[in-house]
């Protein structure tokens, strides 16, 4: 028996093609913009960091 | 302002939030509602309302980080009030419009809503929760009221009194801000993983506990009150989870909460109290994720408070296109990602008790 269902009418679907590849595009943009952000803040701290140890020894 | 108590700063801050949290949940299930009792909008309202209230947080809490003096919730208080408005009276073109300043306004308002809450929290996490707990009363109400007479002038009239509560909590926020790091105490994470493993795993537990949240079966849910229950018992949990964190610890209460909702989870399908409780302690690791992304995020909360966003949206998004079919492989499915949270939160927090070095 198949527990798992496509719940969504396929010809709805075909009607709201456009806004759900407008958000899907959104999502993946900002999710991209938001990990890099965090990937350069996190960047930032490490050198912080390693710049107080440094001046501690 | 000198006399003050953290205590009190960060109390009082939390409640301020946990006001403005409820009145913007309240303006927008007014609207989602409202909109979705069209047909058409039945099934795209929902989705573009997860996808645009959301995921743009992360750029907001950027935004919000580097630029503090913008008053975010004024702000978004304001758009919302402008898409009440609009669905009101339709002044301005396009029927998504209005949805798309609505999201943005709800946006704003959460992202403030966690900035001032975390930094104003010494490192604790029933501030933060006490903000999010708002949220699922804001969500219930919205319901309630929509399918009532209230009409949508109310509602925004409603909505504009959380202005003079945002403003009350950002004069908190500038005195913990004297502090040159204020989310420095935030130090739950494993000094032993990388920064951006604990962000990753942190975002993607917080995707399957988006997806289980709507997963968790809940034959019983039929009458008004027993919805009202199901969201004000969410919101308790939210709350109660920051709460019991600060006292027995991260880690502990994490794996607690997520052992214990399993069983009364699985049980409950048909008795309202039994699943109410698992739905209590499932809903207490909400915070805990939030305080382990901003562990690493110190000094950009906003940036931390929007992965927790983007993966709700993740968590949720397969939701609107499948579902299964019987009660016994949603458990199963439910026990596997527990099993995976479970893993993620236990490598990624640290031991309870012990501090980590400053970041």
């Amino acid at each position: 028996m198949n527990s798992f269902k496509f719940i969504v009418d396929p010809f709805f679907l075909s009607h709201v093609k456009l806004p759900l590849a407008v958000i899907t595009l959104t999502v993946v943009i900002i999710t991209v913009a938001v990990s890099v952000m965090a990937a350069k803040e996190i960047k930032k701290n490490k050198a912080e960091k390693s710049a107080r140890e440094e001046k501690d020894v | 302002m000198q006399n003050r108590t953290p205590l009190t700063r960060n109390l009082g801050a939390a409640w301020l939030y946990f006001y403005v949290h409820y009145v913007t949940e309240v303006i927008c299930f007014f609207a989602l509602t409202k909109l979705t009792g069209d047909s058409p909008w039945l099934w795209i309202a929902p989705f573009a309302y997860d996808a645009l209230a959301f995921v743009p947080q992360g750029i907001i809490g950027r935004i919000s980080d580097r630029f503090p003096k913008i008053q975010m919730t004024t702000v978004g208080v304001l758009l919302m009030c402008l898409a009440g408005l609009d669905f009101w009276l339709g002044f301005l073109p396009g029927r998504f419009t209005a949805l798309v300043i609505l999201c943005l306004g709800n946006a704003c308002t959460h992202i403030n809503g966690a900035e001032v809450t975390l930094r104003c929290s010494d490192g604790k996490l029933s501030h933060p929760a006490i903000f999010v707990a708002g949220g699922s009363f804001g969500v219930i109400t919205g319901k309630l009221l929509a399918k009532t007479f209230v009409p949508y002038w109310a509602v925004v009239l409603f909505t504009l009194t959380a202005i003079p509560f945002a403003l009350l909590a950002e004069y908190y926020r500038k005195d913990a801000d004297k502090l040159d790091n204020p989310c420095e105490k935030y130090d739950y994470n494993n000094p032993k993983v990388s920064p951006g493993i604990v962000v990753l795993v942190a975002t993607l537990v917080v995707i399957v506990r988006g997806y289980m949240g709507y997963g968790i079966p809940t034959s019983w849910n039929k009458t008004t009150l027993q919805t009202v229950f199901l969201f004000v018992t969410m919101g308790i949990g939210k709350g109660l989870g920051g709460v019991i964190a600060d006292l027995i610890g991260v880690k502990k209460t994490a794996i607690l909460s997520m052992i214990c909702a399993l069983p009364f989870l699985f049980f409950g399908d048909n008795h309202m109290f039994v699943s109410l409780i698992g739905v209590m302690f499932f809903s207490m690791t909400m915070s805990i994720t939030l305080a382990l992304i901003v562990s690493v995020l110190q000094k950009a909360p906003g940036v931390a408070f929007g992965f927790t966003t983007i993966g709700l949206f993740l968590g949720t998004a397969p939701i609107f296109f499948f579902k299964f079919t019987t009660t016994l492989a949603n458990c199963i499915v439910i026990a596997a990602l527990t099993a995976l949270c479970l893993a993620g939160v236990c490598l990624i927090a640290r031991k309870d008790g012990k501090r980590n070095e400053q970041l």
